[in-house]
């Protein structure tokens, strides 16, 4: 190992494909950009400002992961389960699952993508907030959207392979698995990084009234690119759209197959599985929104 | 990303809580600072021989965090003219409100709100605006009214003004925007 490297173990080949297809995006911004310095410095504060909100959400996820993985006995089957009940009653912002993915390590992948898509969609937090916005209706509607959803990515995730392997009932994370808490902090960050990075891009080159009137197929491309946090998708979905159905696929999509969720699934799954959890959210959006 | 990131983005996190810039976060600066702290110790344990690289990566970092929240609160780009529900108590927010329970029980009456400026710019007319931001400087919203001068307007962009005027109703691309016509601009001091 060269000198002053930290030995960190490998990062997984997603988030490293990740990685590189964030720097090409910033690359093709930066070239079609308008030279424009104020903003540029946007840019850089909108994206500073995601990693330090995210900040301490994750490092009390990947502390509370720890500590579970610490405290209670491996033979135990109670782990796994105080593990899932931790990460659905989870109190804070969707960022902490980040870094409490780890927790579910020992969890099966479908019990681990229900847990993970069902917490990101319908945490306390996001489910308190949509009611404030909305009203209860579309507070309900939202956590039927998360149950369809996580439904859909258990199921998918008993059939999807890991990197053309045959192993339907493991996380990928197990063999990629960071072994100390500050290698889980990085690769909890790193994720949240690059989704920040292609965000802030996607943000200085857009105009917000852009989406007043989009369609709803519209809103969840853009929930997409800018997979705000939980508690703040709801303000912006009332904010910056006007068709109910285009609100509801914002904040379903958002959370379900949003570039930070589809990091984190990537992080913990493997591509395959990322993007099939992300399909299936797709999906459970359309449904949601024929029936609303 | 190794110890030495780690440390970089706890001191970006530190400078930024203290130098208490509530215009990127909304997290409270305490909670930010216990987490810069937290994430300086895991650093630190986890890389003890490179203390002073890590010391060096803090110091770029607190650097880089100075700089960003000297940059001041990003610019009002576009102005929503209606709140969601979920905001603090003022007089903007409570007018606005009220056009979207009833848009007949304030359209044509004379109003005052209070807020920050935006000249115009790329077509668009002038604002008075406030800021609603759940989570970090991304997510936020600037809503408030269109704001047509009754006289030449000498307020700098960003400051915060009174504006005394009738409601009126506009229609911009498809979309319903409230306004404040025949209006007084007052700076506030």
């Amino acid at each position: 190992m060269t000198p002053g490297l930290l030995p960190f173990r490998e990062s997984h080949p997603s988030l490293r494909l990740s990685r590189a297809g964030a720097a090409a995006a910033v690359c093709i911004l930066s070239t079609t950009c308008p030279a424009d310095g104020a903003r540029i410095s946007e840019a850089v504060q909108d994206c500073v400002s995601i990693v330090v909100a995210a900040l301490p959400y994750v490092v009390a996820g990947t502390l509370a992961a720890s500590s579970l993985r610490r405290f209670l006995s491996s033979e135990c089957a109670h782990p796994k389960s105080l593990a899932v009940l931790v990460a659905l009653c989870n109190p804070g912002c969707d960022c902490a699952l980040n870094g409490y993915a780890d927790a579910l390590a020992r969890a099966t992948a479908p019990v681990a993508g229900f847990v993970l898509t069902f917490a990101a969609i319908a945490s306390p937090l996001a489910l308190a907030m949509t009611c404030a916005v909305f009203g209860v209706r579309v507070a309900v509607m939202r956590a039927a959207g998360a149950a369809l959803s996580a439904g859909l990515t258990a199921f998918a995730l008993r059939f999807v392979s890991i990197g053309g392997s045959a192993r339907g009932s493991d996380c990928s994370r197990e063999s990629h698995a960071p072994a100390t808490v500050a290698s889980q902090l990085t690769s909890a960050l790193s994720g949240i990084l690059i989704s920040a990075i292609l965000a802030a891009g996607a943000k200085a080159l857009v105009p917000a009234s852009f989406f007043t009137h989009v369609p709803y197929g519209g809103a969840a491309a853009m929930a997409l690119i800018f997979s705000p946090c939980s508690s703040a998708d709801p303000l912006m979905a009332a904010a910056l759209l006007r068709d109910p159905h285009s609100q509801m696929a914002f904040m379903l999509c958002a959370q379900g197959a949003g570039l930070r969720q589809l990091m984190l699934l990537a992080r913990t799954f493997g591509p395959a599985r990322a993007i099939a959890a992300a399909a299936c959210s797709g999906i459970a959006c359309a449904l949601i929104i024929a029936v609303s | 990303m190794g110890c030495r990131q780690l440390a970089f983005l706890a001191g970006l996190a530190l400078s930024i809580a203290v130098s208490r810039s509530a215009s990127l976060v909304s997290t409270a600066p305490a909670v930010t600072l216990c987490a810069a702290a937290a994430l300086m110790v895991i650093a630190y344990r986890s890389a003890r021989a490179f203390a002073v690289h890590l010391a060096l990566a803090l110091a770029c970092g607190a650097f880089a965090g100075a700089w960003i929240a000297r940059l001041g609160p990003p610019a009002v780009r576009g102005v929503e003219s209606r709140a969601p529900r979920v905001h603090g108590a003022a007089d903007l927010f409570d007018a606005l409100d009220a056009l979207d329970a009833d848009p007949r029980s304030l359209e044509g009456r004379v109003i005052s709100v209070s807020g920050t400026w935006t000249p115009s710019h790329d077509g668009w007319p002038p604002t008075i605006s406030r800021r609603i931001m759940t989570c970090c400087a991304a997510d936020a919203v600037d809503v408030g009214f269109d704001v047509d001068p009754r006289a030449g307007v000498r307020v700098t962009s960003g400051a915060w003004v009174r504006v005394t005027g009738r409601v009126g109703v506009t229609l911009r691309d498809g979309d319903v925007r409230y306004g404040l016509v025949d209006a007084i601009v007052a700076a506030v001091r």
